[in-house]
């Protein structure tokens, strides 16, 4: 075993992503598993989706739908149905997407993104707020799509109409204290600043889409009573978590790629023509005379299997083992490169 | 918000070992881990995707299959930190694929306890590759030996099971390790560690063939168990373990685990023989156990825009040369009263969460308390924070 004292020329950094497609299919969402994948809460402020029945450890948490609006929004009311937990949930998500303004008022979500100009404000909101095991780091830019059914009743809900970060790949916004965002269009709009329809967060993992893509008749697909109408009725007549069945029963299809942030430190190890061409490996003599060579006037000659990483107290660190032994003799001169991923 | 330095005396690193029970039942070319079998779902016969005895490594794909719902698979862009799945191989890296170019991987992927049977003379890379090993431990046994008076394991009839580390986590318990052999629910054989040393003895039935005879060696850091034991365990009945119906064997440790992966299996093969293995595994984890203190007099302001009382202009004056904060900005005074006159006031917070920072003030984690704790000036708080690491 020998040690050479690395320098800063024999050491790099790497950064990779993993990206992992996600397709969501709506009859995951609703409908395939009786609603024993959904989750709701005594509290009733969002509801939970699994890919499979809950109660089975095999499940897996996939999102949380909720919907709010915000204060000043045409909803807001005291005889709406749990009008401050919406207004709070509006809030709560625009503090910690949209940030505050100088005076310390929550910004709302804004069409275009850009809260410098008054511009179109979402006030009528629902959220996806995905699972981190499906974000991962990020969700990958440009590759978010949603697909949902937004006219028709809610008994048969028809017009499917998709929407996706069309060109967020290049334009995404970065003014948002939960990290960068993208303005969602729907396939049908040409992207400018009054088509978006909502908003996608890319490291928070979360959706905010406006309420008025959706027209007709909203509501679980079970309610069928004749009160039921437009979503803002839904809005304020009806609970959060039937407002979250409502927007299942239109659910068409998510998808998109995450991406995983592989962080990695490449440590080259050059072994030079007159180094390490002997081992002190117990094995390495018999009799005095080393075991792999058959002439006594032959140079020395070793074989490496193991390179050791060692801190700058000698304490081993890290080991990285060949597949093979390498031959190391005064003839040949060795760079091994090892990677080391965190 | 205010930064404290934690102390030597305020920081302690224990170690917690964990001990999971694994056991496997294998009859008829199935596996069955901790007696679960295969859940059927809307989609697929086995939501988990991958064979029960098996354990999923990426547990994305539940109840998934590709036409219907589509399976979750990862990909990577080739690029030049040369950053690959393992299942590209170099020379396809190198060849097939163009720097930006995509580069697919698939799930599921799962990791299984295999098994390999050596016949007399079989070439065995796998064994030979642990020879080193088997000698270093020696001195616990004379029956690890490679090549020994008990026999040369380079040429004798083997059988190696490779229990991959996710089974166990950093190494097998000592003396947990049990395999039991069954005939049609009779058992025939057990194999037990009783000295802790790694032979694996013979326990019982009482009195069976081979009762109390070592038949074998298993590797508890490494998840290898080396069986060599040939002897009848049921005596003059032959069995087509070898899948092969002009060559039967009887019941011996040889056959232990037949089924189980690796090999040729057909359905019904061996219908009357079953085998049970069962072992603790043993996990360390370091925690680290950290006492912050909030003592009377301190962390008793808040620069959270509400610690202000109601009303107040918080908005600084600033103007192309000046940069102004007002000074006589009152705190918000929450002590309540049982008069109708306003209370004293004193200073209160609530602590929310803590934060852990590093030596550049990085925010390295952050621990958040279920209920927000009242502070007031003459209050001694301690909150003691665990981290596994």
């Amino acid at each position: 075993m020998s040690f050479k004292t690395f320098t800063s020329a024999d050491i790099a950094s790497t950064r990779t992503l993993l990206h992992e497609v996600i397709p969501l299919t709506g009859t995951v969402v609703s409908g395939t598993y009786a609603d024993n994948n959904i989750k709701n809460y005594t509290h009733g402020m969002f509801q939970s989706v699994y890919d499979y029945p809950y109660l089975s450890s095999s499940a897996n948490h996939i999102l949380d739908l909720t919907i709010g609006y915000s204060p000043i929004s045409a909803l807001s009311s005291s005889s709406a149905t749990q009008n401050n937990k919406k207004i709070n949930i509006y809030n709560q998500m625009a503090q910690v997407l949209m940030g505050f303004d100088v005076t310390g008022s929550i910004q709302k979500f804004d069409q275009d993104g850009n809260i410098s100009t008054a511009g179109t404000k979402l006030n009528e909101c629902v959220f996806f707020s995905f699972s981190r095991l499906l974000t991962k780091d990020e969700i990958k830019k440009g590759s978010f799509t949603l697909q949902f059914l937004t006219g028709g009743a809610n008994t048969s809900p028809s017009d499917l109409k998709t929407i996706s970060d069309y060109g967020a790949t290049n334009d995404y916004r970065t003014n948002s204290p939960a990290g960068e965002f993208g303005i969602l269009y729907t396939s049908s709009a040409t992207p400018n600043t009054n088509s978006g329809v909502g908003l996608v967060y890319y490291q928070a993992g979360i959706a905010v889409l406006t309420a008025s893509i959706f027209n007709g008749k909203f509501g679980p697909r079970s309610d069928t009573s004749t009160a039921t109408g437009s979503i803002n009725t839904y809005f304020q007549t009806g609970s959060i978590s039937g407002s979250a069945d409502g927007l299942r029963n239109r659910l068409y299809n998510i998808q998109f790629n995450n991406s995983t942030e592989l962080n990695s430190s490449i440590y080259f190890c050059r072994a030079n023509h007159n180094e390490f061409n002997y081992s002190s490996n117990p094995t390495y003599l018999s009799s005095g005379k080393i075991t792999v060579k058959n002439i006594s006037t032959d140079a020395p000659v070793s074989y490496i299997t193991t390179i050791g990483l060692y801190g700058a107290d000698q304490s081993l660190l890290a080991v990285a083992k060949l597949s093979e032994p390498l031959k190391k003799s005064v003839d040949n001169e060795l760079t091994v490169r090892v990677r080391l991923d965190y | 918000m205010s930064l404290q330095k934690i102390k030597q005396n305020e920081l302690f690193i224990n170690q917690v070992e964990f001990n999971p029970k694994v056991s496997l039942f294998i009859y008829n070319g199935k596996s069955y881990l901790n007696n679960q079998s295969e859940v059927s779902g809307a989609f697929t016969n086995n939501i988990g995707n991958v064979p029960v005895g098996s354990i999923n490594l990426y547990e994305e794909n539940v109840d998934r299959n590709v036409i219907s719902t589509g399976l979750i698979y990862p990909f990577i862009s080739k690029n030049s930190s040369l950053a690959s799945f393992k299942t590209i191989s170099t020379t396809s890296f190198n060849s097939d694929f163009s720097y930006g170019d995509i580069i697919t991987g698939s799930y599921p992927l799962s990791a299984s306890i295999t098994r390999d049977y050596y016949s007399s003379g079989e070439s065995r890379d796998k064994v030979t590759a642990l020879q080193n090993t088997l000698n270093y431990y020696n001195k616990l046994s004379q029956f690890y030996l490679y090549s020994s008076s008990f026999g040369d394991k380079s040429t004798i009839p083997l059988n190696l099971i490779s229990i991959p580390s996710i089974f166990y986590g950093n190494n097998i318990e000592k003396g947990t390790i049990k395999l039991d052999f069954y005939i049609s629910g009779t058992l025939i054989g057990t194999l037990e560690d009783k000295k802790r040393n790694g032979e694996l003895i013979q326990t019982s039935p009482s009195g069976s063939n081979g009762s109390g005879s070592v038949a074998g060696v298993i590797l508890y850091t490494e998840g290898f168990i080396i069986l060599t034991g040939s002897w009848e365990l049921e005596t003059g009945v032959t069995r087509n373990y070898l899948n092969d119906i002009t060559n039967q064997v009887t019941s011996s440790w040889l056959t232990f685990g037949t089924g189980l992966g690796n090999e040729s299996f057909t359905d019904g093969m061996i219908p009357s023989s079953s085998f049970s293995m069962q072992f603790k595994g043993s996990n360390k984890v370091p925690i680290m156990t950290m006492f912050l203190h909030a003592k009377r007099g301190e962390l008793n302001n808040s620069t959270n825009p509400t610690f202000i009382s109601y009303g107040s202009n918080i908005v600084p004056l600033t103007s192309s040369n000046s940069y102004y904060e007002s000074n006589t900005l009152q705190p918000s005074n929450v002590v309540s009263s049982s008069y109708d006159t306003e209370p004293y006031l004193e200073k209160t917070t609530f602590i929310s969460s803590i934060k852990l920072y590093d030596e550049n003030k990085n925010v390295i984690g952050i621990a958040k308390l279920a209920k927000p704790v009242r502070k007031t000036q003459d209050r001694d708080l301690t909150f003691k924070l665990k981290l596994d690491l």
